[in-house]
């Protein structure tokens, strides 16, 4: 109970330190928002872009307008793009979707393909075959994802013509989803595999030295049966950790990727709004992601909790 | 009568910078039902000889000699017939059960496991035994400990668990290794009682490893004693705790509390460099000449056997 309210009040306090950056960070930035939004060339007097600032509350004092952002975050109002012209709320809705499949998916199968593979590397390391595996994971671990992704544009796409260079633009069925997500699942798929897997073959080393592992071979448990049966469920606790700090960092690298394969997610969203400085949407997507990220980390805490009875007490 | 379990020049060595004999020609045997102690002191070769029986011994050691159990020798078996016998006819329980529970199962489902990997498939549920075993082991309440998970419980509760665990398909050879270590004196006790109601009981051999004689004398009816590596002597249990023979064994037995506490002088020597000649003659009160260079043999003295010249 008492490490619950702990936990808790430490997610609170993450959550307002996000929302408070968020708000204070844009607002540290060089340069004049108004005249950013009117655009260089362009000349207007003194007292437009007054009229300009004060429809903008940017006059105000900064007490104020946090009080007036924070009043905007309780009614998901996330502030106006001027460049898109519509709301931030509205624009990332219809983006974020595509991301976080993208994310998602590899998330879950380098999860699966990491722990499998790293369960076996680990368990018999010196084999040639896991010896092999073990150096291109690292080879994959030690590559940018963005590299990754123009490397498999250009064999499977540009190359061998299997797949599409851009993403999906018509109405999306589950095929052509799948056709054009393929590549950029794989990459991600493919890291995010590639740190579970160094994480998860160390562990496997580790653990299959302890004495419940030889207690199982005492009680008749054959070879892998060992690895399955006990070994895997105490050498993955340290993934489950790994995968919420790795979502953020996924999260960017799913950022590159979307900008390489043209999807249509928010990697191309926030590229745009960095080229043409709509810092509003900027701010709501980074206040998204933080978020994500922050809810990842909660769910980590909870599976972490299922898994492991070491952080329960007995009913 | 052929013995359940016999053990022939039994030779353990790690390999390494330096290799280290840990056992050097152990020879015993262990009849069906019969309960040997093999005693010592810590880093004598008593766990070894333990893990060279259950071939758990790990990939460094090289393992010569002969172990027959039923007249199979263990040490030609392949992996997948040995595991067909661990935890079977042949099961073991460890020191420190805390560490030898996993962490992240349940006590019901460990418990339930030597059932689900040897028996075959269609067999009425294991839960039954498993609440039946873990009544024997002094739980009133088992159906509420089957969810329990080790982190949850004391040593002694893991104690009786692994206990439990060991001996719920009745094995025909049970080790234990030091189950008396780092309990007081009500919870040995418990143990004692334990490793005689176990089910199938009456026919399982034991082969009791310990350094607390006490304990031992209360449960065994064969005792060998073991002094760097190698059995000194090796006698009915009556007959030991009635009249020891050998130096080490009289040096054991005054150690005892109710024998005064005297200890014997000195300590036991590294395995990594035994002296010559006896290898007990630097810690011995009777030394002579000869026991500093020759090394002694285990001599048939009456019915129970010596390694000591100055025995008849």
């Amino acid at each position: 109970m008492h490490s619950a309210v702990k936990k808790t009040l430490r997610y609170l306090s993450s959550f307002a330190l996000i929302v408070t950056l968020n708000f204070a960070l844009p607002r540290f930035m060089p340069g004049d928002p108004v005249k950013n939004l009117i655009g260089e060339d362009v000349y207007v007097s003194e007292a437009v872009m007054e009229e300009i600032r004060t429809e903008l509350g940017l006059n105000r004092p900064l007490i104020e307008q946090f009080s007036a952002y924070l009043q905007g975050l309780l009614r998901f109002d996330l502030g106006y793009s001027y460049h898109l012209h519509s709301p931030v709320s509205e624009v990332l809705q219809a983006r974020i979707g595509w991301t976080l499949l993208l994310v998602g998916v590899s998330v879950v199968l380098g999860a699966i393909l990491g722990i499998l593979l790293g369960a076996y590397a680990g368990w018999k390391p010196e084999t040639k075959l896991n010896r092999g595996i073990y150096c291109g994971f690292i080879a994959i671990s030690c590559t940018p994802p963005y590299f990754l992704a123009l490397l498999f544009l250009g064999i499977f796409a540009f190359k061998l013509g299997l797949f599409p260079f851009k993403g999906f633009y018509d109405t999306p069925t589950i095929g052509s989803v799948a056709y054009h997500l393929f590549l950029p699942v794989s990459v991600l798929a493919l890291f995010s595999a590639s740190r579970n897997f160094l994480v998860m073959r160390g562990s496997v080393i580790q653990e299959k030295e302890q004495l419940y592992a030889l207690y199982a071979r005492a009680k008749g448990l054959y070879d892998t049966s060992i690895l399955f049966r006990h070994v895997v469920k105490n050498a993955s606790l340290p993934i489950i950790t790994l995968l919420a700090l790795d979502f953020g960092f996924l999260f960017s690298g799913a950022l590159f990727i979307e900008i390489v394969f043209s999807l249509n997610g928010m990697g191309t969203l926030i590229y745009d709004a960095i080229i043409g400085k709509d810092y509003p949407l900027l701010q709501g997507a980074f206040l998204v992601i933080a978020l994500s990220v922050l809810l990842a980390n909660i769910f980590a805490d909870l599976l972490y909790a299922a898994v492991d009875p070491r952080v329960r007490r007995p009913a | 009568m052929k013995p359940l379990l016999e053990i022939e020049k039994l030779r353990v060595s790690f390999e390494g910078e330096r290799p280290v004999n840990v056992l050097s020609g152990v020879s015993f045997s262990i009849q069906k039902g019969e309960t040997l102690a093999l005693v010592g002191e810590s880093g004598c070769g008593k766990s070894v000889i333990a893990h060279a029986v259950m071939r758990l011994l790990p990939s460094e050691a090289r393992v010569k000699g002969s172990v027959r159990f039923k007249g199979t020798e263990l040490l030609e078996l392949d992996e997948k017939r040995m595991s067909a016998l661990r935890g079977n006819e042949l099961a073991i329980i460890f020191q420190n059960p805390s560490h030898a529970l996993n962490p992240v199962y349940s006590i019901g489902r460990q418990l339930a496991e030597p059932l689900r990997v040897h028996q075959k498939q269609g067999k009425p549920d294991p839960s039954q035994k498993v609440l039946k075993a873990l009544k024997q082991v002094g739980f009133s309440r088992p159906e509420h400990y089957m969810k329990y998970y080790p982190s949850w419980c004391s040593g002694g509760m893991n104690q009786r668990f692994l206990i439990a665990t060991s001996t719920i398909l009745g094995p025909e050879l049970l080790i234990a290794d030091e189950p008396s270590k780092g309990l007081d004196p009500d919870r040995i006790k418990e143990v004692e009682r334990e490793l005689r109601a176990h089910p199938g009981a009456g026919k399982t051999a034991l082969l009791l490893i310990s350094h607390d004689l006490g304990f031992v004398r209360r449960l065994a009816d064969k005792i060998a004693v073991m002094y760097s590596g190698e059995i000194v002597e090796l006698a009915e249990a009556a007959d030991f705790f009635e009249q020891p023979l050998h130096p080490y064994s009289l040096g054991l037995l005054g150690s005892l509390p109710e024998n005064g506490f005297v200890p014997i002088p000195g300590s036991a020597p590294a395995l990594s460099d035994p002296p010559s000649g006896c290898r007990f003659h630097p810690r011995c009160p009777y030394g002579e000449k000869r026991c500093l260079q020759e090394h002694p043999r285990l001599k048939d003295t009456k019915g129970r056997f010596v390694r000591c010249f100055l025995c008849p």
